[in-house]
């Protein structure tokens, strides 16, 4: 059973590190043709992603709770950004390298084909509830952006 | 043997490619709206090249199948964009620290979907659905929860599945449009509008990021992300818990008053 399991986690980080090769190659093009990067400076930053994605990946495998994998891996990328890190320093230089939405362009690439298969369910979805959807998102937004404002002034932000 | 790996449907993933750099070399457009700037981001275009990929018949090696392997590529490419907001949360954890109690508490505020909307929503006649509808601003776990907790049949489920393909298709087009007009109009400040935008969807959230970096020049863009990433960290770590114990009970009695009352 234990021998099984390792496997299959040997085969699942494969095919996680193949998929961020994917992703880096992407990001690296965006970086590029978008925001003035060059080839190899974008480099380093991707290898640093790609190893707290991976160790945030990991940590979500072996331990039980329904935190999700992205909480990890912010947590980690924080954690080796830190002032007490001591690697800190490379750390920041080089992800700074990278522009922010070098990083999205691709996912939203990503989310076009799911777009693609939901668009017959969209249809047939009626105004009022694409109305209703949309102030879920708007009223998300502005009360959490009224309560931050509102104890901004209290904390004294 | 790879081909049939998520990573190896190389066609599909030489499209995405290519959309990519076209849509970057687009790049963003400012259109101005009376005094407020909406800036279009290549983020959008890449989607919708992607879609129309999508909807051209002839091009049959990007369908249903692929859709799946989307859904899978965007987990992991999510988790690199997490990496980096990481990385610049880390380098500004001083100004994440002094605003701690704000940044953590203003995410209490996802509550205020089930106010603004679900009111409104069976004002327009809806029923058990309009409770799945706006009990969070869905994203994957709330999808979860709510087919756990009404069944994938209920008619709660119908209500969060038609909450999660709005937000898929329109929360990022809506996200870098509605934000940085309330910065423009001074209505939030760069920080509060960064923190709001964190909600538990990290397109939505950078789509927003961007727009209300744009309409806040003078703000620092380290702080903001720091701000707006971590915020979103913590929406979609709590959205099921806030769903399971806050807004879904408190949907039921809104739901009830509310019938009662006509």
């Amino acid at each position: 059973m234990d021998k099984e399991n390792r496997v299959s986690f040997g085969s699942e980080f494969f095919d996680w590190v193949m998929t961020f090769i994917i992703v880096a190659i992407l990001s690296v093009a965006c970086n590029m043709v978008g925001y003035g990067g060059m080839l190899l400076e974008s480099i380093p930053g991707m290898l640093i992603f790609a190893a707290i994605s991976l160790a945030g990946l990991t940590v979500k495998h072996f331990i039980p709770g329904n935190l999700p994998a992205v909480a990890y891996i912010a947590l980690i990328g924080m954690l080796v950004a830190m002032p007490f890190s001591p690697i800190s320093g490379f750390v920041i230089y080089w992800a700074n390298k990278v522009a922010l939405m070098a990083v999205v362009t691709p996912i939203l690439a990503y989310a076009g084909v799911i777009v693609g298969r939901d668009w017959r369910e969209f249809v047939k979805i009626g105004w009022k509830g694409i109305l209703v959807s949309l102030l879920v998102i708007l009223g998300t937004f502005f009360v959490s952006g009224g309560m931050a404002e509102i104890m901004g002034r209290i904390f004294g932000m | 043997m790879w081909r049939d790996k998520n990573w190896g449907d190389y066609k599909f993933h030489l499209v995405i490619l290519v959309c990519c750099i076209l849509a970057e070399a687009v790049g963003p457009i400012k259109i101005p709206v009376g005094g407020v700037t909406v800036t279009l981001l290549p983020l959008l275009y890449s989607m919708i090249f992607v879609l129309i990929v999508y909807m051209i018949k002839p091009i049959r090696f990007v369908k249903e199948k692929q859709a799946e392997i989307g859904s899978a590529l965007l987990t992991l490419s999510v988790a690199f964009l997490m990496a980096k907001l990481g990385i610049t949360s880390g380098a500004s954890i001083k100004d994440v620290i002094s605003a701690g109690p704000v940044l953590i508490l203003q995410n209490l505020g996802n509550v205020g979907t089930l106010l603004v909307a679900l009111p409104i929503a069976l004002l327009l006649g809806m029923g058990r659905e309009a409770v799945g509808m706006t009990h969070a601003m869905s994203r994957e776990p709330n999808v979860a929860l709510i087919s756990d907790m009404f069944g994938a049949d209920s008619a709660e489920f119908k209500g969060v599945m038609t909450c999660y393909i709005v937000g898929t298709i329109f929360g990022t087009i809506f996200m870098s449009i509605v934000p940085p007009i309330f910065v423009s109009l001074g209505i939030f400040s760069p920080e509060s509008a960064a923190m709001a935008v964190g909600a538990g969807s990290a397109s939505m959230m950078t789509a927003g990021l961007a727009g209300v970096m744009e309409a806040a020049p003078a703000a620092n863009p380290d702080v903001l992300t720091a701000f707006a990433s971590i915020s979103n960290v913590i929406s979609s770590s709590i959205s099921v818990y806030l769903g399971l114990f806050i807004t879904v009970p408190l949907g039921n009695v809104i739901y009830k008053a509310m019938k009662k009352g006509k």
